[in-house]
């Protein structure tokens, strides 16, 4: 392939032509009744609308979030009782896990992106897609409503029996999940068969970007996991009403059946999240180094085989409670061999930013703070697949900080790295980079301060979910407290420059970060139907960037 | 509006190779799983004693194939659709086996009480007590 | 404005459908339709799989009860249903082949054979139900059948009731698709160019189907 074949809508670096804008206005602007909001068929609005639900769902989990941390300031009771501390970190880890982690990503920037990048004008199925948001909503208002009037202190892993016994209010919330699935699993549906089906002339399987092949891997896992859990959800609840005692040592039940059903979902969940972030650092990060991705085929394949091991890894939730030895050995490897396919993308990264000529902009700032959460989470990770170090950390606070650095900060530092590389391509604005620097560097501390405290805890034995604790535990609590604090405070700096860059922000250019995505190759933000003229032709690879040592020559910044 | 292309060439012209075939291939598959049917029936009311449950569900994913590849046409359809309907029944398979695996080879006592657990070919040490030997009285279990 | 999609079939019947916008030819619209319908079908497996799975593992920790309490079933009337369910597969097959010849007339007729079989399927097991109602022969703590006391009899029944049950509430559905397209057959919409709703509806039934051939044995044949 020629490095100088043509790109028929090649933006440049400098601003598109304004002169297709009065025939073809952009999708913000192209109807602006609620109705054509509310009821819109394109892709690229219900990607916004994701975008906003997911946002607000971020807020009260993160407000959750700020409620249990505030509790634990204090050995003993400080502002709620045991009860409320229960309710509270249940509902964190629900709204959290299931209305922001899973469905934002995919929700919000796969729903913009997939097609643009595959130079196709919508996803296969439009009405399907609108049916996913609502799903969403209507399972999260169900599930809210279960909060608001009852909650559950089950913790966000419905764990039988308590969860079959419990009098708080189990129904609404595992049925409000149970409709989540479906919204997840119609998502996943449709980026599959858009991946088949919607692929624009030159767009080969190894020609696709690599967070379409990432979007990919997540949506098989959603296809095949989701079921499982929707089954579950529903047993849970089934259990709960009428006690059939299927998951009842009572009553002759197997209460480890259950870890293993759940946990055939919830382990490949772990990856329903941080898949689609690993896709998102993979554009940033050749967007900003200027270099053509080192080894695609690898971070391709690689997103694939996390995908499938990632899927027989479940049996590490549950190596003391009461699995047999054989099977945890089993898992233990299988396990591990996730961080094999983790270190190879690491490493690929790694090779990209090597002698590339970085750009470093609010984007790849919080690419470099997701490379340190991955590592350094991942190699946590690794040592829990042993079985037995596992065994002393188990249900510690070691635990919650290894899957929050990992799962969590990984899929934070993707989400905000998303936000900030797509602001231009969504909404045509410019925020303030500096702004952006600053809040990036509060949010990536104040993580390190929340969490690190919090592997030193679990280190020393204090137990996860528990409302009161010896006093030696003070110190490092209230340090983990004043950084979440720090997070809280990094997260309201961005949601005030980038509110303020929605209204009053400078108009962007077409491609302010002069990427080779191929979702630059139409105006920012698109027109409704995703191109104006002629279809573009792909005949590049998806981040091919000539040698950055001689692309600096003529345009350089 | 201008028209689209896409790349699936590939599935384009399976589509277009896509045989019509007549009824006489279905009336022969239903014909096959009348038979089937009546076999398995027959053979489980035998109550063989070994193997009586294995031989049911040959015969019947011999049946689940004719529906998927004749009924459900997926003999003609190439690719995609062969590839999912695959991948699915192996992630049956899987699922099933590691959960029998840990059933099969668990420390008796995490084990629901009155259950009469099969033989399993595999013998752990977790199943019998921590040092190989039967199980302990009650209250001496290792801390 | 918005909507990037056509609606077929606004005015008069249209012999060819309209290809949405979005995609580039009806032959990749159609390969986009069967292809979520796939993805949609194995999304049911897994959603079985999970029953199955469970059935499995209580089968292996309870073998003798749950021999006995499969004797308890009436084999006569699930291999009856068995070998309806299975005919009305093939009626629903024959309906794709007659409408890939256009002739709706006969799509009509076998996809009301089919619903007429689903429903028979449908009495057959109400009447199961009612004896296993009269017998107490119930899930959980609700069993109180004298003649097998074992411990994982009540087990069985639970599982026997939730799949049989989450299966009987596909084949409504499936009544209900199968419905649906056979009232578009009544328009004469079907042709070779357009019978992809015959062939989503009737791979749906064959999931059907197809789950209760692996139901069958499992509850009714150990």
């Amino acid at each position: 392939m020629s490095p100088s074949s043509s790109i028929a809508a090649e933006p440049g670096a400098v601003p598109a032509p304004d002169e297709h804008h009065e025939h073809h206005p952009s999708y913000l602007v192209d109807g602006t009744t609620v109705k054509s909001w509310l009821l819109t068929l394109d892709h690229k609005r219900i990607g916004v609308m994701y975008l906003i639900w997911v946002l607000l769902f971020f807020l009260i989990g993160g407000i959750y979030a700020l409620i249990v941390r505030l509790e634990l300031l204090t050995p003993g009771p400080t502002i709620i009782d045991a009860m409320t501390y229960n309710r509270a970190f249940t509902m964190h880890g629900v709204v959290m896990i299931f209305l922001f982690m899973i469905p934002a990503i995919p929700g919000a920037f796969g729903n913009f992106m997939l097609p643009l990048m595959l130079g196709a004008k919508d996803v296969a199925f439009p009405r399907l897609n609108l049916l996913s948001l609502y799903l969403l909503l209507t399972g999260a208002f169900i599930a809210i409503w279960g909060m608001i009037n009852g909650g559950m202190d089950t913790g966000w892993t419905f764990y039988t029996p308590y969860s079959t016994h419990t009098t708080t209010t189990v129904a609404p919330i595992l049925f409000g999940a149970f409709i989540i699935g479906f919204s997840s699993i119609a998502t996943g549906l449709n980026f599959i068969v858009t991946t088949h089906t919607m692929r624009a002339p030159g767009i080969t399987w190894f020609k696709m970007p690599l967070f379409v092949w990432a979007m990919y891997a997540t949506a098989c896992i959603q296809v095949l996991a989701t079921p499982v859990l929707g089954l579950v959800l529903l047993l849970v609840v089934g259990e709960h009403l009428f006690h059939f005692g299927i998951f009842d040592p009572a009553q002759g039940g197997d209460p480890v059946l259950f870890q293993h059903l759940f946990w055939f979902y919830s382990h490949p969940a772990v990856y329903i999240m941080v898949l689609p972030a690993f896709g998102v650092m993979s554009e940033v990060v050749a967007a900003f180094s200027r270099k053509n991705i080192f080894g695609y085929r690898a971070v391709a394949f690689s997103s694939l085989g996390i995908a499938f091991v990632g899927f027989f890894a479940w049996g590490h939730h549950m190596f003391v409670s009461g699995q047999s030895t054989f099977n945890a050995g089993v898992f233990a490897v299988l396990t591990m061999l996730v961080g094999v396919f983790t270190a190879i993308k690491v490493f690929n990264w790694v090779g990209t930013v090597y002698k590339g000529a970085v750009d470093f902009k609010t984007p790849f700032a919080y690419f470099c703070g997701f490379l340190y959460f991955t590592v350094f989470g991942g190699m946590t990770g690794v040592a829990f697949a042993t079985a037995s170090l596992d065994v002393p950390w188990h249900d510690t606070y070691f635990v919650v900080a290894h899957f929050h650095f990992i799962m969590v900060g990984a899929t934070i530092m993707a989400f905000m790295a998303a936000l900030h590389y797509w602001f231009p391509k969504m909404f045509g604005k410019m925020y303030h980079e500096g702004w952006g620097l600053v809040s990036a560097a509060l949010i990536i501390l104040g993580f390190n301060a929340t969490f690190i405290p919090q592997f030193l805890l679990g280190n020393a034995g204090m137990p996860r979910r528990y409302y009161e604790y010896p006093e030696r535990f003070q110190t490092l609590n209230v340090a983990s407290t004043a950084g979440a604090s720090l997070l809280a405070f990094g997260f309201l700096i961005s949601a005030i420059y980038l509110t303020y860059a929605l209204v009053y922000g400078r108009r962007a250019a077409s491609n302010p970060w002069r990427s080779r995505g191929y979702e630059w190759m139409t105006e920012s933000p698109p027109p409704t139907h995703n191109f104006v003229g002629p279809q573009p032709t792909y005949s590049e690879e998806p981040h091919f960037y000539v040698e950055p040592q001689k692309a600096e020559v003529p345009d350089a910044v | 509006m201008s028209a689209m292309a896409n790349e699936s060439f590939k599935e384009d012209r399976e589509m277009r190779q896509e045989h019509h075939s007549g009824p006489g291939k279905y009336v022969a598959v239903w014909a096959a799983l009348m038979v089937l049917t009546l076999v398995t029936v027959f053979t489980g009311r035998m109550h063989i004693p070994t193997g009586a449950l294995a031989l049911a569900l040959v015969i019947a994913s011999v049946k689940g194939a004719l529906v998927a590849l004749f009924f459900m046409h997926l003999a003609e359809h190439q690719g995609a659709s062969r590839l999912v309907f695959a991948t699915s029944m192996l992630f049956v398979v899987l699922m099933l086996l590691f959960t029998l695996f840990d059933i099969g080879t668990r420390f008796r006592p995490a084990l629901p009480s009155y259950s009469t657990p099969e033989e399993w070919p595999v013998q752990t040490r977790g199943q019998s007590g921590r040092y190989g030997g039967e199980l302990k009285a009650p209250g001496t279990n290792p801390k | 404005m918005q909507s990037s999609t056509a609606t077929a079939g606004v005015a008069g019947v249209p012999h060819r459908p309209q290809v949405a916008a979005h995609f580039a030819s009806l032959e990749v619209q159609n390969h986009a339709a069967r292809l979520g319908m796939w993805l949609f079908l194995a999304t049911e497996i897994l959603l079985f799989a999970g029953l199955f799975v469970i059935y499995a593992n209580y089968r292996f920790l309870f073998p003798e009860a749950f021999a006995l309490a499969s004797r308890e079933l009436n084999l006569n009337l699930g291999t009856f249903n068995t070998l309806l369910l299975i005919t009305s597969s093939f009626t629903a097959a024959m309906a794709v082949h007659y409408a890939k010849e256009a002739k709706n007339k006969q799509v009509v007729v076998m996809f009301v054979l089919t619903i007429l079989m689903a429903m028979g399927f449908l009495v057959v097991k109400y009447f199961e139900y009612a004896h296993k109602f009269h017998e107490h022969q119930l899930p959980g703590p609700y069993y109180a059948f004298p003649g097998l006391t074992l411990p994982g009899a009540s087990a069985y029944f639970t599982i026997y009731f939730l799949s049989t049950g989450l299966h009987a509430f596909h084949v409504i559905v499936g009544m209900i698709v199968l419905g649906w397209v056979t009232l578009k057959a009544m328009r004469n919409e079907f042709s070779a160019y357009n019978y992809t709703a015959v062939e989503l509806g009737s791979m749906y039934w064959h999931l059907v189907d197809l789950v209760w051939i692996f139901l069958f044995p499992m509850l009714y044949l150990i």
